[in-house]
């Protein structure tokens, strides 16, 4: 600030009301109705794992940033996104040191070493459940019945039953209705099972534009297409796309985990074929994988792919800008001017030139 | 006699840093793999190092000799040559620790005949020094990679299998903890951590390491 | 169809400022020329005289800066179909083009009239331009303006950019603001030469914000002061909303004819400053089509070859994707030095070649 008290800014100075604290709000208020309805299926233990969950994350963030020797942002919640992410993945069965491992892993492993928000190479939530999914899968996947008041603290001793993934696996056709899983009312994930809310959730994100329509649409239109043209279960086409969709985290990762602004593509088209691939690949895990539900592998394998999606799209429409996508006709008696093919060029030595920013 | 003792100083102090400000793990970037994917436990670092030692060793005295006798073609196979007949006496020499320690290790250790001291580092820098330079070299840098096996085993066992040399320790295990990519993160925290002590201590990266560093405190 | 079109679409916030008239800050800093012509009534002028009229008083359009002489002249030369009246304001809070228009059409209509004459146009093809998109239900703009037509502007920001083109395009019109017409028809009926302009001053800092019309090289802070100051402004920027400078000195700097408004913000968006999440929505934003995240990150880091493969040269510099940042990053300013400075680059590598 100078003498007469002001600040210099750079043009426009008209900006839009959202910011990255709302866009995270906005996450975390769609998530607290999977909470309740969380709670109201399995008792409070639900909500403590969430809080849980968040409070580890929020913590390591604190000393990963103390660890950079930056001063932590208050307004960025990511991280407690992430924290409360991860509990949704699990059943409401598992033991707290489970969800903080998970926790540790995704803010540590993933979000910190590779630069803290906006930096992260993979959906920090989702490596972080892959890792307690590989140590501990029997605590993982095993899921609770529901409408029973869990014990809140130490060991607990549910009654579980079978969820529908763990029957489509099997080759078995789950033991119930449609309109039980839409409703909740199954074994499954916390936050995974009750498909209404989370498609109110979904609804909720898409009218504030903090996710995007065209992954999670491409996704679930080839996971249906797929579900329809080989269905995992002997029963009709119609009902495997039901039961697919519905259960496991499918419909969860696509709304909250799939839609990731730093890990998927920005481009419009990319992100049409990357939520296209990954449902593919999510089906192709489905068929041939070992576990349950194999979508928080799938997720990272593709994040890995995202940046391509973009590097394609940016190639056609370069060619569509320059006009090279069809080759020109040469003027009769004209030249014929050399084709103006633009290979991407190696990474060469990085010169800096004098912007004029940083005012 | 003050010159010598001057350039014997300097060396001594080049071959501590070795051992952890220039580790050839972790600041070197050599041998990575063998490590990384083959030290999942206490005995399997102790076996990796062992070998390392016995492998590298005779290669880095022999260098000079052989780059001598040898034109600059051949150089590499002699090396590798030179190693894989040692590969026998470590073998010997690690077949105690453990009955299963082969197996576990798989192929790792058998790899190790051919890491990148033997292939690239002869090659480039033990060919124009001296014995006594050698050995000092060969002996710190088995010294650093044993200290980062053992670190990176011990922890990998201790919380993904719960053990510690074979002996039970703790109750609760996170088995992923023994999986290749578990391995590369500690390695990279570890980095991070040398490097940090290295800055903390003022200490300048050993010159074939420093990748340009030498200027930053 | 403007769906499909990409940009942004802004809230206008052009309320109270248009609905209130324009208002002169020092009416006794007018100036009179000589008029050869004052005897004459402005409708039965000659398009000699027009012309005469326009260089004796000075005039310049305030939508390019030129003369307005000049730009008669040049537009008899070629010739042209249509006079059309630049009353596009596509930038939030700024009105001084749209309030002329809407408060004195009778004055554009006649100014039109003696332009129209002036170039030997088709006085039925005259039209008045403005900005208005579907949202903005607030502004109500007629279809006639005392009996012109007006051509009417949908879609998203930045549509003045769009228009022009447009008119380009069509290369038989011409086009001037409305401030230079109203300048017009004062010197053609009273004699009276140029020596304001037309500013917009509004902003959450200023107590009454309105237009007025402020003689040219009057100081920032007085412009400021006769609205009146409800809180000390973090922020104070001189031109349009979107494409304005920050001021760090409201006594030094001074108003000019192509200043198009003077905004004071009680908070300034630096103080939010965050980091790039990734999120795309400038990519989204971007009128070009162009990959603003990416481009901003090559402008960070110097990669010229990789600026250059993104098509940096397409951009407009009309800030879109700095608007709709949820970091507030201040991606438009880097991409647009960028592309400057490349282009500035490549120039001197071609001056030095053609020098050997």
């Amino acid at each position: 600030m100078n003498e007469h008290g002001l600040i210099l800014q750079n043009a426009p100075h008209v900006r839009t009301s959202e910011s990255l604290f709302t866009v995270m709000t906005d996450m975390i208020v769609a998530m607290a109705p999977l909470y309740l309805i969380a709670w109201f299926y399995y008792g409070p233990r639900a909500l403590l794992l969430g809080l849980t969950g968040a409070a580890t994350a929020w913590v390591l963030d604190l000393l990963g940033a103390l660890a950079c020797g930056r001063r932590m942002d208050l307004r960025d919640l990511s991280a407690v996104v992430t924290g409360l992410l991860i509990p949704l993945l699990m059943p409401a069965s598992i033991p707290y040191y489970v969800v903080v491992t998970a926790c540790v892993v995704a803010i540590l492993a993933v979000k910190f070493p590779f630069g803290g928000t906006g930096n992260n190479l993979f959906n920090p939530a989702a490596v972080g459940f892959a890792f307690t999914a590989i140590c501990w899968p029997e605590l993982v996947f095993s899921y609770p019945a529901p409408m029973q008041e869990l014990a809140v603290a130490g060991e607990v001793a549910a009654k579980t039953i079978v969820s529908p993934a763990h029957s489509l696996m099997r080759g078995a056709i789950p033991s119930l209705d449609l309109f039980d899983m839409i409703l909740g009312n199954t074994a499954g994930p916390m936050g995974a099972t009750n498909i209404l809310v989370i498609l109110a959730c979904g609804l909720y994100l898409l009218v504030r534009r903090t996710i995007g329509w065209r992954t999670p649409l491409s996704f679930l239109l080839v996971v249906g297409m797929m579900a329809m043209a080989w269905p995992r279960s002997p029963f009709g086409t119609f009902d495997s796309v039901g039961w697919e969709l519905c259960s496991g985290m499918l419909l969860f990762g696509a709304v909250f985990m799939m839609t990731e602004p730093v890990t998927s593509p920005k481009r419009d088209f990319a992100k049409l074929l990357y939520g296209a691939t990954s449902g593919a690949v999510v089906m192709l895990f489905r068929y041939f994988g070992g576990f349950e539900d194999g979508f928080v592998f799938a997720l990272i394998l593709m994040n890995v792919f995202a940046p391509l999606f973009d590097r394609v799209c940016e190639n056609i429409l370069h060619q569509i800008r320059h006009g090279t996508l069809l080759p020109k006709k040469p003027a009769p008696g004209a030249e014929n001017p050399p084709k103006e093919r633009k290979k991407l060029p190696k990474p060469g030595l990085k010169k800096k030139t004098e912007t004029e920013v940083g005012v | 006699m003050k010159k010598m003792n001057a350039a014997a100083a300097s060396l001594m102090k080049d071959s501590f840093r070795k051992i952890l400000f220039s580790n050839p793990v972790l600041v070197g970037g050599m041998v990575v793999g063998e490590i990384i994917i083959g030290a999942t436990s206490l005995q399997n670092a102790v076996a990796l190092s062992v070998t390392f030692a016995i492998v590298t060793i005779p290669v880095l005295l022999l260098a000079p000799l052989i780059a001598y006798f040898v034109p600059k073609t051949w150089r590499i196979l002699c090396y590798a040559l030179v190693s894989m007949s040692m590969l026998f006496t470590a073998q010997a020499a690690v077949a105690p620790i453990s009955p299963t320690i082969f197996d576990s290790l798989g192929i790792y250790l058998p790899l190790l005949a051919l890491n990148t001291v033997v292939v690239a580092y002869s090659r480039l820098i033990s060919e124009e020094k001296g014995v006594v330079f050698n050995l000092l070299d060969g002996i710190c840098f088995s010294l650093g990679f044993l200290i980062v096996a053992v670190l990176i085993g011990g922890l990998r066992e201790l919380f993904g299998s719960g053990t510690l040399w074979g002996y039970e320790i703790l109750q609760r295990k996170a088995s992923a903890l023994k999986l290749p990519f578990s391995g590369f993160l500690i390695a990279g925290f570890l980095a991070a951590a040398v490097e940090g002590l290295r800055i903390l201590f003022h200490a300048k990266p050993y010159e074939h390491f420093s990748g340009g560093k030498e200027d930053q405190k | 169809m403007s769906f499909f079109v990409p940009g942004i679409v802004l809230e206008q916030r052009k309320e109270p400022m248009l609905s209130r008239d324009m208002v002169m800050m020092k009416p006794d800093s007018l100036r009179t020329f000589q008029n050869p012509f004052e005897e004459i009534l402005p409708q039965e002028l000659r398009p000699e005289e027009i012309t005469e009229i326009a260089r004796l008083a000075d005039i310049i359009d305030e939508s390019d800066g030129r003369s307005l002489y000049e730009e008669l002249i040049e537009a008899d030369k070629r010739g042209v179909d249509a006079v059309i009246a630049d009353a596009i304001d596509d930038e939030p809070y700024i009105s001084s083009q749209l309030n002329i228009a809407l408060h004195e059409p009778e004055k554009i209509a006649l100014a039109l009239e003696l332009c129209a004459k002036a170039v030997h146009a088709d006085l039925s093809k005259t039209h008045v331009a403005v900005y208005r998109h579907v949202l903005d239900i607030t502004i109500r703009i007629p279809k006639k303006l005392a009996g012109v037509d007006v051509m009417h502007f949908g879609g998203r920001y930045p549509a003045e950019t769009r228009a022009y083109d447009k008119f380009r395009r069509e290369k038989n019109t011409l086009t001037v603001g409305t401030g230079a017409l109203l300048h017009l028809v004062r010197a053609a009926e009273h004699g009276i030469a140029q020596t304001s302009c037309f500013v917009t001053v509004a902003g959450d800092a200023v107590a009454n914000p309105r237009n007025v019309e402020a003689p040219v090289g009057t100081p920032v802070s007085e412009i400021l002061k006769y609205c009146g100051l409800a809180a000390d402004p973090e922020a104070v920027i001189v031109g349009g909303s979107m494409t304005g400078r920050s001021i760090s000195d409201p006594e030094e700097e001074k108003v000019g004819v192509m200043t198009r408004g003077v905004l004071a913000f009680r908070e300034s968006y630096k103080s939010l400053g965050y980091i790039c999440i990734g999120c795309g929505r400038c990519d989204h934003a971007c009128p070009e089509g162009l990959s603003a995240s990416q481009l901003r990150r090559f402008a960070e880091f110097g990669r010229r070859d990789l600026l250059e493969l993104y098509d940096v040269d397409r951009c407009i510099g009309c800030g879109s994707c700095s608007y709709v940042c949820p970091s507030k990053l201040d991606i438009g300013t880097a991409i647009f030095a960028a592309k400057r400075s490349l282009a500035a680059e490549k120039a001197l590598a071609e001056k030095g070649g053609a020098a050997e």
